[in-house]
Order: C-alpha cells, then sequence, then structure tokens
C-alpha cells in the first residue's frame, strides 16, 4: 500500500494530466526568473575589482555546470528507480533529460572557454574538471545515440539507464576534481554554508540564477516528458481521445 | 560455470588466432605512427611514449571487443545459461579474463618492447608492464560492459567505441601519468593506487550490468 503512490506517479496518463497547467506555468515563470537574473547579474551587479565586466558570465556559467552534475546524476536516479520498480515514467525522464543535460553542459563548458580567455587568458586547458566535464559531455551524447539506435523502447531504455548510472561515477570526479588536482580551475567560492567568498551584492543574484535556472530546468523537462508520453502512448485510447478533442 | 566458459573461450579463440595477431599488428602499426608524425627528435618522443603506448593500447583492446558476445548470443549459448539457470555473472567475468589474457596481457608484455621504439628507457620496463596490464584489466571490463550494450544492434562497433572512449578516461590519464611519472623518477605510488582503484571498480560494477543487459537483451529481442 504505502508504494502506492509510486505506481502512480509512474503512470504517464496520470503525469500527464496533473502536469498539464503546472508545466506551461513554471515555463513562463522559470523564463521570467531567468531573464530577472541575467539583467540583475549582467547589468546591475556590481563591477569586479581584477576581472571588471568579464566575471559576469559567472551567472550563466555556474548555474549551467551545476545542472550538467545534478543532471546526470537525475538520469542515474531515474534509470536506477525504472529498473527497480519498472515505472514507465522515470524511463521517459531519464531520456529526455538527456539532451536537455547535454545542452547544458556544452553551454557550460562554452561559458568557461568565453570566461577563461579574459582571466586565465587561454580558452581551452586540459585541467582536470574542465576535461570531465568534456567527458560528461561525451557521455550525454553516448547515452542519446545508444537510445536512438535501439528500435525497441523497451530495451533501449533499460540499456541506457544501465550506462547511466554507470557514467554517474563521473560526478563525484568532476565534483571533486578542483580540490584533489589543483591546476587551473579555482575551488568554489560561492558557497551554500559557512563563509563565502563572494560579496553579498554578487551572490544575491548568483543564487537567484541558480534556483531560476533549477526552475527553468525542470520546466524544460516538463515540456519534453509531456511530448514523449505522447508520442510513447499514441496508440493509447486516452491520446487519441485527446487529439480528437483537440481537432 | 567460470572454468567452463574459460576453457572453452580458450579453445574458441585459439582456433581463430589470426585477430589476436591482427590486434598486435594494430597496436604496433599505431605506436608507430607516433614517431612517423613527429620526427625523430628523441626527447619528445621519450615524453610521448606513455602517452602512445596507451592510446595504442586502449585502440587496440576496442578492436576484437564487438565480437565478445556476438557468436554466443546468435547460437543461442547465453539462451541455454539462462534456460539452465546458470550464472551470467561468472560466464561474462571468465569471458572477460580470456579476452584480457589474451589481449591486454600480451600487450602489456610488448609495451617496453615497442616503447623501446619510441626511447623509452628500460629502467621503467617493469612499471610499464604492471600498469599496463593492470590499467588494461578495468579497460576490458568497460569493454565488457560496452559490448553487452550494443549487442542487440546492427553494426555496433562504432556506437561501442562511442560508450567505452568516455569510459576509458580515467585509465588514460592514471595510467600515462604512471609511466610518466616513472621516466622522470617519481614515485608512482599515487598514479598507480587510483589505476588499481578504478580497475577494482570496474571489476565490481561492470561484469555485473553487463550479465544484467545480456539477459535483458535475450528477453526483449
Amino acid at each position: 500500500m504505502t508504494w502506492q503512490w509510486l505506481h502512480k506517479f509512474g503512470s504517464p496518463k496520470w503525469f500527464y494530466e496533473k502536469t498539464t497547467g503546472l508545466s506551461r506555468v513554471l515555463l513562463v515563470a522559470s523564463l521570467i526568473a531567468v531573464c530577472i537574473g541575467l539583467v540583475w547579474g549582467l547589468l546591475f551587479a556590481p563591477e569586479h575589482v581584477t576581472q571588471k565586466h568579464s566575471y559576469r558570465i559567472i551567472y550563466i556559467h555556474v548555474p549551467t555546470s551545476f545542472l550538467s552534475m545534478a543532471g546526470f546524476f537525475f538520469m542515474a536516479v531515474c534509470g536506477a528507480i525504472g529498473l527497480i520498480w519498472r515505472t514507465k515514467m522515470s524511463f521517459i525522464l531519464m531520456q529526455v533529460a538527456a539532451p536537455v543535460g547535454a545542452v547544458f553542459t556544452f553551454l557550460s563548458l562554452f561559458t568557461g572557454a568565453v570566461w577563461g580567455k579574459p582571466t586565465w587568458g587561454t580558452y581551452w586547458e586540459w585541467d582536470a574538471r574542465i576535461t570531465f566535464q568534456l567527458i560528461l559531455f561525451f557521455l550525454y551524447l553516448a547515452i542519446i545515440a545508444l537510445n536512438s539506435a535501439y528500435r525497441n523502447r523497451a530495451a533501449a531504455d533499460k540499456v541506457c539507464a544501465v550506462l547511466a548510472i554507470i557514467g554517474s561515477v563521473n560526478i563525484p570526479l568532476i565534483y571533486w576534481s578542483v580540490e584533489w588536482w589543483f591546476t587551473l580551475h579555482q575551488t568554489a567560492t560561492f558557497k551554500m554554508s559557512g563563509k563565502s567568498g563572494i560579496h553579498a551584492s554578487m551572490a544575491y543574484p548568483l543564487v537567484w540564477m541558480i534556483f531560476s535556472t533549477y526552475a527553468l530546468y525542470i520546466a524544460l523537462i516538463l515540456q519534453h516528458a509531456r511530448v514523449e508520453i505522447l508520442s510513447r502512448e499514441s496508440m493509447s485510447r486516452w491520446v487519441k481521445q485527446l487529439v480528437d478533442e483537440k481537432a | 560455470m567460470f572454468l567452463a566458459t574459460l576453457s572453452r573461450e580458450y579453445q574458441r579463440v585459439l582456433r581463430n588466432r589470426s585477430s589476436i595477431a591482427n590486434m598486435l599488428a594494430f597496436f604496433a602499426l599505431i605506436v608507430i605512427c607516433y614517431p612517423l608524425a613527429l620526427g625523430v627528435e628523441k626527447e619528445l618522443l621519450v615524453t610521448l611514449s606513455p602517452v602512445a603506448l596507451w592510446v595504442s593500447a586502449l585502440l587496440s583492446l576496442l578492436l576484437n571487443t564487438h565480437q565478445l558476445f556476438e557468436e554466443d548470443f546468435e547460437n543461442g549459448i547465453i539462451d541455454q545459461i539462462i534456460v539452465g539457470q546458470g550464472s551470467l555473472f561468472w560466464y561474462v567475468l571468465a569471458k572477460a579474463v580470456c579476452f584480457w589474457t589474451l589481449s591486454g596481457l600480451i600487450l602489456a608484455i610488448l609495451g617496453p618492447l615497442l616503447g623501446g621504439m619510441l626511447y623509452l628507457p628500460l629502467s621503467v620496463a617493469p612499471v610499464t608492464i604492471f600498469v599496463l596490464a593492470v590499467g588494461s584489466f578495468g579497460a576490458v571490463m568497460i569493454n565488457v560492459l560496452a559490448a553487452s550494450l550494443t549487442i542487440a544492434l546492427r553494426n555496433n562497433s562504432i556506437l561501442l567505441s562511442l560508450i567505452a572512449l568516455p569510459l576509458f578516461a580515467p585509465t588514460l590519464i592514471f595510467g600515462a601519468g604512471a609511466i610518466s611519472n616513472a621516466i622522470e623518477g617519481i614515485s608512482v605510488s599515487v598514479p598507480l593506487t587510483f589505476l588499481s582503484a578504478l580497475t577494482l571498480i570496474s571489476v565490481a560494477i561492470c561484469p555485473l550490468g553487463a550479465a544484467f543487459i545480456l539477459r535483458l537483451s535475450r528477453d526483449l529481442s
């Protein structure tokens, strides 16, 4: 009985119906929040003493990097839930998280390169964290490729889930790489607890951006998941009814 | 299960020795590509030799991987194991051990020889052999996993490399790091510890994952 909520949540129909209103509201709200955060961070936050305006890319770089890792972890957890409890929904969430995560990882790498030029004097450096982030990007691509190679949906889901779980070994490596191998990438100046190395007037927009990017990520996942549900369940009665109603 | 698979696998592979010979030739050819491209500057070649050895070894390991389960998958041996309540885990592990002794281990022994052609000093030969052997064992485990993930697909070898190569990255970093340290006369214990840890993690996780996927692919296809 206690596990009933999980199976209810695992049903694509239930998920689709419950998120109809939520996903749209969340998407609009998170987009507005991201815009506010960008304007706040890029235009109104104070100038950095040594890095001048170039530091402002932190407001994109840090949130996207957070999400590139959290997104992979999310995929691994979804994959594990799907393999253990055989819920349809967790596989759908895992599969749609792959392209979204790949885009965030690319943005994180790209903004890092753009930021690196004025501050470190180089676009690219084979530093531990950057390298592992690149590997993370390739792992995302591998999952997308594996998913599209299988004709059989059930096989693709389970195979990708295993790869996501094993690939998530990389996440702690990226996370702690800056402390283990001190090469170029700095350690986190921004901390949730304890004394933070960043002034409040710069930190507030960053916190805002992190939360709104998380919201945007969730909204994107919901939107993609809803499309994926419709395409996977296109043979079922409730989807056909839905289409008839719209038409 | 383990021993039975092992002996059968040795018989099967040894009947087809040309695939091993091809792999060794491939290994040698990639190593030779480095001096051809870089010229014969001794300093440069010595610093690059760990990288050359590792990249060539990992690529050679990928060469025969797609055939690892192919035959057994198609002629029903995996079905028999599942039906007969046999342990797919031990089957996978035996396959991996056999594959490693006939690829990784030979590559490791040949490593110092080909390294010598890149002016790798003879004093680091024991380290080179050990590092290549340990690292390639972990790499074979990753290969086994990648082979099982792509078993149900046609033309799977490119996708297989796409999955395996990112997972090879830590092995490459620590493996090449250990040999470089040995050349410079620094202690090799740190990269070697990390490399051994990686291999142990792979041995712990990958055969389990591969056994799971093999069972699944059989059920679904």
